[in-house]
Parts: structure tokens; C-alpha cells; sequence
């Protein structure tokens, strides 16, 4: 290595000097990375499968024993007569938390669109401003994001006691411990995730090219349809992915607002590994959520490799 | 280099913070609000030990993390049965507990039991019962059933709340249906499962935490709890509770200290164990704690007598919870991810 | 002016937005609620901690008294203690591996399978958190590692990775490498160029990359909690812990500090990252 670097000090170093320089600098460079990210991703990935094809000791861990009753245990369990019989409750978990996660993503997308475009017209100092507020409550800890939805919803909490000082009500069912509250809660911990690319977005779409639609005696509507809207496709499909994503696995919305009761996948799997010990099934849940995942993003990946301008002249 | 420089000084920075940390410590990973702080406070003036305590509110929990060798734990509070089981799948370390200064605190009665008979393991530390309570404003009683609680009164329909692990909520089902503790007969548990099926649209949430607050607060009006937690808070708070004494059997526990296999200050541990199980800790630990001592306590002090009170003082019978065999374990664990499903 | 040019200016300002291709309706108004809801939750947060009374919601009088225990809370320092330690460490490691594998990518000469790598170092953030928590757990029970600090401070580093790099890597592709050039051109070997031109010049963007996995470790919940064993509970697993024993105002006081905190060490970085564009 000195060698190399003392021979291209030289006034004229070779060009096989440099490129060899060049070679070994690449690898040393991805290395770490390289090695952090097998060591620390692919090889506990590969665990997880593993994990998931063994059985479970019934005081938690896993034993060594081949089984693909894991995986069973997602469809059918055992009942009282030894009989195995087909079990939805495991796939209405995972229903729920495909249909919450899309419902949020498509709930912040309506939200955040508009906001964006808003805060994109304003002046830049505003624009700083209102982009600051933004992403500041994304800086506290989502647990005190999440927490103070249990303020606001539990019984005797926050909007309870307001609603009873202007005398709107007497006594509310819980609002907390179910699906609509998680929603609240998810939409609240992920917009931001939303708002910034497609604002990114907006700012890079050349207004000129809505003043000539406008020009052409286009409404408004059209315009935002036709013309804005598939020009801010990527950050758009960027912002979904970064809030679809993460709600599938999310573990503190279902824990803190939704009570034991209403489960959602992250944290279904999340006990398999604490109190209900079960490792395997809990891998093979990580698994098929692994693949929900891997399904989305090819799909994803598909459907954007049609450029742009196509879409929107259409 | 800039970077370099900045590098350094956040490295030497943390380093020195680090190397302040090479103090004597003990983590400590036991029931929650369980041992009195002013007591931890005064161990840690005492011995110059700094005390870390991280809290859980069921076996199952610890037995979690110890199995996933998530612990650098030193001390732990398991259950009998879990200290049977713990001994079993090698989690525990043999601190020969037989020749600590602490053994010559216990009550003679919990030398030498079924879950560590070598007395190696294991030291007593608090025992008590598991019920049901009732805030009065909400039922008026009389708690002397488990009736009461498995197959309750139309009018407490979301009014109820058990604990979310099975491990004191089996045994209960299991007395009140008449079935021995540890059944590996199908049939039975399929009794057991069907009793609690019945029993989930009456159950609000199944829950460990936060158990006063709910109860005391009106939330519910039945909870799964225990003698002294429901003691403290008739005393303390004032709160309307009542602690149900069925006559099928309460299901009785207790807690033991044991050291877990990963830990890097055992000595610690067993300086630990044999300062709490001196007389007078012992008993400013059962006046903050409520439930019974292990140790032999200053009967003088004590703050909780058979007058005032009647929960941890049983006149029903106390069956303890056993280590049930895998056959056994594997129902018990099929009842309940049924039951919650 | 006159009366009437007063109408007819007025007049003229809403005709002119109605007629400004640009404006939506509506979008300033649900730009207004979004704010709203935004920083409602927040600020009942904070105002409920100033409630002397100790049940939350049911207003008694103003006191300070939450924030004394807050500040005397000794499993809040240790928690505090933890996460900052494991956040320094690990952003330290996640900054400098983001750094040379950025370098590597936006300036090596015939780097093979630049997606893949991309890839590969974007891993962390392609994958719900839940399954790379337990995946890690499941590494580490199976190396017997017990040290929780180091077992967090390794998942810590790893999946901050992709966040350092994100910033670095978008600071050099909108550099062009000119300056670069220009030092090779003038005989400096790549070490020299390196250490004089494009480290001051990437700065911005590792100091991004540096402050955003410092934030991202915070703030981690789910492999933090999973990971965690005995006396390495980082902040946020702590404040669950006090969660799940109910509401209380000492909870809001600790979550208005740590909001002061954020805020405080926040707006400086955003006002320097301004002035540096």
C-alpha cells in the first residue's frame, strides 16, 4: 500500500498505478459497510429463516428440530379434538395491518399534498419557517408522540374531560384500545415522512409548465391532475413507500392505542418473542412480513420503470 | 484533519464517561415497584454500590429475556415455579445459598422446598396470594367465590379485567372446576378454555400494568391482583378496593432472589441478598411491599398485622402454583393464544 | 387614496388570486388544520404538565412541582445516560463507514455494481424495524453476547448506516468534481486531495449525515427495546416503561423537557444548514 501511494507521488505515475490504487481504495471504502451489513443484516436474516423452520422450546428459544409447523401455525391450529382446523385469526391480524397501513399512507398522502403545495407558494423565509415547524415534532421521541394520543383518548383523558366542560357529553365509551385510534396515532407519527419528498418534489416542477397549461385555457383541475400531479410522481411513490413501509411492522401504535386486543403484525410478532414464547412462529410471522414487504417494493419498482413524461401526456 | 480532532475528543469524551461507570453495580430486574427505594438508596450509601432497577410485571416477561440471553442481569425475582424451571433449562447460577449469612434470615418454612431443595439456587424473598379484587362503588361483593369472577353478573359485562399472562389465571379456573394444577388431560383444559371463552366479552382489557389506576380509578370494576398490591392501595390511597378470598382456593406464589447465569457482579448480589435479609430491612421491605417476608421480621415494626390486615392474612386454603411439565406447559400455552386470538 | 381606489385595489387583490393559475382553495385551510393537529397533542402535552394535581386531565393549579421529581428521577438520567452514549458511538461508526462507502461511490474510478451496493447500505431502511430487532436478538443470543451497551451500540450502528449516508452521498453527487481534477491536474497524490479539497467540501453533508443518525439513534424504539437488557435502557424504552404504568404529570413533565431538548439542539443545526445553502 506505501509503496503504491509513494510511487504515485512520482511527477507522471503510471496509469496501472492508479487504477491498482484505485481497485483497492473501492474495497476498503465498501468494506465496513459491506461487512457491517452482512454481519449485522444477511446473517440474522438467514437466522430468521432458520429459526423459522425449527420448532420452539416451550420456555422460549428454539430447538434444533426441523418443523414447518410455524409456518402451519399461521392458517390452522390444533383444537381440542387434535384436529387441525383452519384459523383466521392470524390472517385478520395481518388483513388489519395491511389495511390500516394503506389507509394511513393514503390518508397522509391526501393530507400531505396540499400542505406541501401550500408551503411550496410561500415565500422562502416563510417556507423555512413553515418546513422547521414541520419537522421539529418529528425530533421528539415518537414514544411521547404516541404517548400523548393516550392523553388525549383514554377514558377521563384530555378530549374526554373537554367535551364534558362544554357539556357535549356525559360519559364516552373508550375511544382508546381500537382500530380508529391507531389509525390517529400512525397517521400522526409518519406524515412528516410524507410531506418532505413530495415537497421536494413540488419544488423541482418548473412552473412554467403550469402558467403554458393555464395558458391553454386549462382549469385548475386539470392542471393539477394532468400536469402537476404525475410530475410529483416520485415523490410521491418515495413518500408512500416511507410511510407503508414502516406501518407494517410498527409495534408502538398497537401496543400503547390499541390495547391487547386489537393486534397488528409488528406487534404480534414482537410477542412471540417475549411473553407468548415462540420463537418459530414469531420468525415465520418476520418471514411472511418480510415478504410483504419484498412483494411491495418489486411491484414498486415494476411500475416506475415506464418513464415520467410518458404518464403525463397521457 | 478536523474530523480526526472532533473524533477524538467525542472518543475521549465518552471514554471517560465510560471509565466513571467502572464503579461497583448491580442491575437488578425484579417485579415492578417492588422493593423500597429508600432502601435501595440506603444500600447504595452503604456499600458505595450503584444500583440500576429495571421493572416487569409477569414471570413469562422474565423468563423472556433471561432465555434470550438478553439479561447481564444479576439478580432476579422469579416465582417458585419459575425457579424450579429456570434450574432446569441452566439459567441460574449456584450461589450456594445455603452458606449465605442471609439463609439464617429465612423462615425455616421456605428451606429446603420442592423448587430448590439443595437450597443452592435460591433465597426466599416475599410470598402472597393471587385473586381477584373489586372496587365497591362498582360491585358490592361479596368475593367469596371465583364464580364471581369467571361466570360474573350480566351488569359487569366490560367491566372486568385479568391478567394478560396465564401463569395465575389457569391455576384460579383450574380451582374453580375442581382440576388438579399441571393437567395434562386435554379434556380438561378444554373445560379450562371454555370457562375463560365465556368469560372474555365480560373482560375490558387483559392487562398487568397499571393495575391500581384502573381499578381504583372506576375503569373496571373486577381485576386480577394480588394481596398486598390491593392492601396497599385501600391503605394509601384510600381506594374502595376489596381483596376477594374465594373459597374454591387462592393461588398462592412466591418470590425468590436468584442470581441468572450471565451475571458480572454476583458478589455484588450476595451483598445484595444478605443486607435485605437483615431484620430491620426486612422489615421497612414488608411495610413499603405489603406481601408476607421470606426473611424473619421485626414483628414490632411491622406495619401490617392480622387486624388490619386481612388480605395477606388468607382463612381460605393457598395452593401454589407448580412447574408444570412440558405436556402440561404446552396446553396451558394452547388455552391461552386461543383465549386471545 | 381615495375611497374608491381603496375598492377598487381590494377588488382587484381577489380577482387576481382568483385568476393566479397557482392557487388552490382549500389547501390554505387544510394547511391551517394540519398545523393544528400537529402540534395539538404537543401542547397538551406540555400544558397538563404544569398540573399540580396528579390525576392529568382534571385541571387543579399551576406548579413546577413535576419537573423537581423529573430532574430527581434517577432511572430518567440512567436512561438518559445510556442513549446518548450509544447514540455518540454509534454515529461516530455508522458517520465514518457512510463517509468512505459514499466516497467510494461517488468518486471510484469503475465501481462495479454501484445499485447493489446502494442497495446493500440501504438495507436497514427497505426493512419494517420489527424484523431486523429481532433478527439481531436472535444473532446475539446465539453469540452469547450479554453486554447490553455494545449489543446497542452495534444494532445502533447498523441501521443508522443508511442515514449518514443518504446526505453525504446527495452532497457529492451535487458536487461536480472539478476542484478534484484540478488538484490531480497540479500533481497532488489522491491522499493530499483527499484531506485538502473534498473532505472540507463533503462537510456539510457529513455533518448532516452525523446529526441525522444521532436523532434516528435517539429516538429508536423497537430494536431498542428488544435488544435491551440489564441497566442499557435507552430513553425512549424508559419512557415506555412509565407509560405503561399510566398517565401522569411527571411523564408530561419528562416529555416537555426532552421537547425543550430536542428544540434547543435542533433550530441551531437547522439555522447553520440554512446559511451554509
Amino acid at each position: 500500500m506505501n509503496q503504491v501511494i509513494n510511487e504515485s507521488n512520482q511527477l507522471k505515475p503510471s496509469l496501472s498505478m492508479v487504477f491498482k490504487a484505485k481497485i483497492s481504495w473501492n474495497l476498503i471504502g465498501l468494506m465496513p459497510a459491506y461487512l457491517m451489513m452482512f454481519l449485522l443484516m444477511i446473517i440474522p436474516l438467514g437466522i430468521i429463516f432458520y429459526v423459522s423452520i425449527m420448532t420452539s422450546d416451550p420456555y422460549g428459544g428454539y430447538q434444533s428440530v426441523f418443523s414447518l409447523e410455524s409456518y402451519q401455525q399461521i392458517l390452522f391450529n390444533y383444537d381440542w379434538d387434535d384436529n387441525l382446523s383452519l384459523n383466521l385469526q392470524y390472517l385478520i391480524i395481518i388483513a388489519r395491518t395491511l389495511i390500516l397501513a394503506m389507509l394511513t399512507a393514503c390518508i397522509c398522502l391526501l393530507i400531505s399534498f396540499p400542505v406541501a403545495y401550500f408551503i411550496s407558494r410561500q415565500s422562502n423565509s416563510t417556507k423555512t419557517l413553515l418546513l422547521y415547524l414541520i419537522t421539529l415534532p418529528f425530533w421528539v421521541s415518537m414514544v411521547i408522540r404516541v404517548y400523548a394520543w393516550v392523553l388525549i383518548l383514554s377514558n377521563d383523558g384530555v378530549l374526554e374531560s373537554s367535551l364534558r366542560f362544554f357539556g357535549l357529553v356525559t360519559d364516552l365509551d373508550s375511544l382508546l384500545y381500537n382500530n380508529s385510534a391507531m389509525l390517529v396515532g400512525m397517521v400522526y407519527s409518519y406524515i412528516p415522512l410524507m410531506i418532505l419528498p413530495i415537497y421536494a418534489s413540488i419544488e423541482k416542477l418548473d412552473v412554467r409548465l403550469t402558467e403554458a397549461a393555464s395558458d391553454l385555457y386549462s382549469t385548475r383541475f386539470k392542471t393539477l391532475t394532468k400536469i402537476i400531479l404525475p410530475l410529483c410522481k416520485p415523490g410521491i411513490v418515495a413518500g408512500f413507500i416511507l410511510v407503508f413501509v414502516p406501518c407494517l411492522g410498527t409495534v408502538l401504535e398497537p401496543m400503547l392505542l390499541g390495547g391487547g386486543k386489537t393486534m397488528m403484525l409488528g406487534n404480534l410478532i414482537q410477542n412471540q418473542f417475549s411473553i407468548a414464547r415462540n420463537w418459530s412462529f414469531g420468525a415465520s410471522l418476520a418471514m411472511v412480513l418480510l415478504v410483504i414487504v419484498m412483494l411491495f417494493l418489486m411491484w414498486n419498482a415494476s411500475k416506475s420503470s415506464r418513464p415520467i413524461v410518458e404518464g403525463s401526456i397521457k | 484533519m478536523k474530523i480526526s480532532k472532533s473524533t477524538l475528543a467525542g472518543l475521549t469524551a465518552i471514554s471517560l464517561s465510560l471509565s466513571a461507570n467502572a464503579a461497583e453495580k448491580l442491575n437488578i430486574y425484579t417485579w415492578s415497584e417492588s422493593i423500597n427505594p429508600d432502601l435501595i438508596a440506603q444500600f447504595e450509601q452503604e456499600t458505595g454500590i450503584d444500583v440500576t432497577l429495571d421493572g416487569y410485571t409477569s414471570n413469562e416477561d422474565l423468563l423472556a429475556k433471561l432465555k434470550s440471553g438478553s439479561s447481564d442481569y444479576d439478580l432476579v425475582m422469579p416465582s417458585q415455579h419459575f425457579v424450579k424451571i429456570m434450574i432446569q433449562e441452566n439459567l441460574l447460577k449456584n450461589i450456594n445459598a445455603k452458606s449465605l449469612p442471609a439463609f439464617k434470615n429465612l423462615d425455616p418454612r421456605w428451606k429446603g422446598q420442592w423448587w430448590d431443595p439443595s437450597n443452592e439456587y435460591s433465597v426466599a424473598f416475599a410470598y402472597g396470594t393471587a385473586s381477584f379484587a373489586y372496587n365497591t362503588d362498582i360491585y358490592a361483593g361479596p368475593g367469596t367465590s371465583w364464580k364471581e369472577f369467571f361466570e360474573p353478573d350480566e351488569s359487569m359485562k366490560g367491566k372486568i379485567a385479568a391478567f394478560n399472562t396465564p401463569d395465575e389465571i389457569i391455576p384460579a379456573a383450574q380451582a374453580y372446576l375442581g382440576i388438579d394444577f399441571c393437567s395434562e388431560d386435554s379434556n380438561e383444559m378444554k373445560q379450562v378454555y371454555q370457562l375463560l371463552k365465556k368469560q372474555k366479552p365480560y373482560v375490558a382489557v387483559y392487562s398487568s400494568d397499571n393495575i391500581s389506576s384502573r381499578l381504583a380509578g372506576g375503569e373496571v370494576g373486577m381485576h386480577s391482583w394480588w394481596d398486598g398490591d390491593t392492601m396497599r392501595a385501600r391503605k394509601e390511597s384510600n381506594a374502595p378496593v376489596v381483596y376477594a378470598q374465594p373459597l374454591e382456593g387462592l393461588v398462592g406464589w412466591l418470590d425468590a432472589l436468584v442470581v441468572p447465569k450471565g451475571s458480572r457482579n454476583t458478589d455484588n448480589a450476595k451483598t445484595f441478598i444478605n443486607w435485605i435479609s437483615q431484620e430491620d430491612n426486612a422489615t421497612s421491605q414488608y411495610n413499603y411491599y405489603g406481601h408476607s417476608s421470606g426473611f424473619i421480621i421485626n414483628a414490632k415494626d411491622a406495619k401490617h398485622k392480622p387486624g388490619n390486615s386481612p388480605e395477606i392474612f388468607p382463612e381460605v386454603r393457598v395452593k401454589f402454583t407448580q412447574a408444570c411439565s412440558p405436556i402440561a406447559q404446552k396446553l396451558v400455552d394452547k388455552v391461552w393464544t386461543q383465549l386471545l386470538m | 387614496m381615495s375611497h374608491a381606489d381603496n375598492q377598487v385595489s381590494i377588488v382587484k387583490f381577489f380577482t387576481e388570486k382568483n385568476k393566479d393559475v397557482k392557487h388552490y382553495p382549500g389547501f390554505g385551510i387544510i394547511s391551517f388544520a394540519f398545523f393544528m393537529f400537529l402540534y395539538l397533542p404537543i401542547l397538551v402535552v406540555i400544558f397538563y404538565s404544569f398540573n399540580s394535581n396528579k390525576i392529568v386531565s382534571v385541571w387543579q393549579g399551576f406548579s413546577f412541582k413535576w419537573y423537581l421529581s423529573a430532574l430527581q428521577n434517577e432511572g430518567l438520567m440512567n436512561a438518559l445516560q445510556v442513549s446518548l452514549t450509544v447514540a455518540a458511538i454509534a454515529t461516530i461508526i455508522a458517520t465514518s463507514i457512510a463517509t468512505a462507502a459514499a466516497l467510494v461511490l461517488s468518486r471510484g474510478k469503475d465501481v462495479k455494481h454501484v445499485k447493489l451496493s446502494e442497495t446493500v447500505i440501504n438495507l436497514p431502511l427497505m426493512l419494517p424495524e420489527i424484523v431486523f430487532a429481532v433478527a439481531v436478538l436472535i444473532l446475539f443470543s446465539q453469540l452469547g453476547l450479554q453486554d447490553g451497551l455494545t449489543k446497542l451500540i452495534l444494532a445502533h450502528s447498523c441501521f443508522c448506516i443508511p442515514f449518514a449516508f443518504l446526505p453525504i452521498r446527495a452532497r457529492l453527487q451535487g458536487m461536480t468534481n472539478n476542484l478534484e481534477q484540478a488538484a490531480q491536474d497540479l500533481y497532488a497524490n489522491p491522499w493530499i486531495t483527499f484531506k485538502r479539497i473534498t473532505l472540507p467540501l463533503i462537510l456539510p453533508g457529513i455533518f448532516a449525515g452525523a446529526m441525522l443518525s444521532f436523532v434516528i439513534s435517539m429516538d429508536d424504539f423497537i430494536t431498542s427495546s428488544i435488544v435491551s437488557g440489564g441497566g442499557a435502557t435507552t430513553l425512549p424504552v424508559y419512557i415506555f416503561s412509565l407509560v405503561k404504568q399510566g398517565v401522569s404529570p411527571e411523564l408530561n413533565a419528562i416529555s416537555t423537557l426532552i421537547m425543550l431538548v430536542s428544540l434547543l439542539l435542533v433550530t441551531p443545526v437547522w439555522i447553520i444548514s440554512k446559511r451554509n445553502k
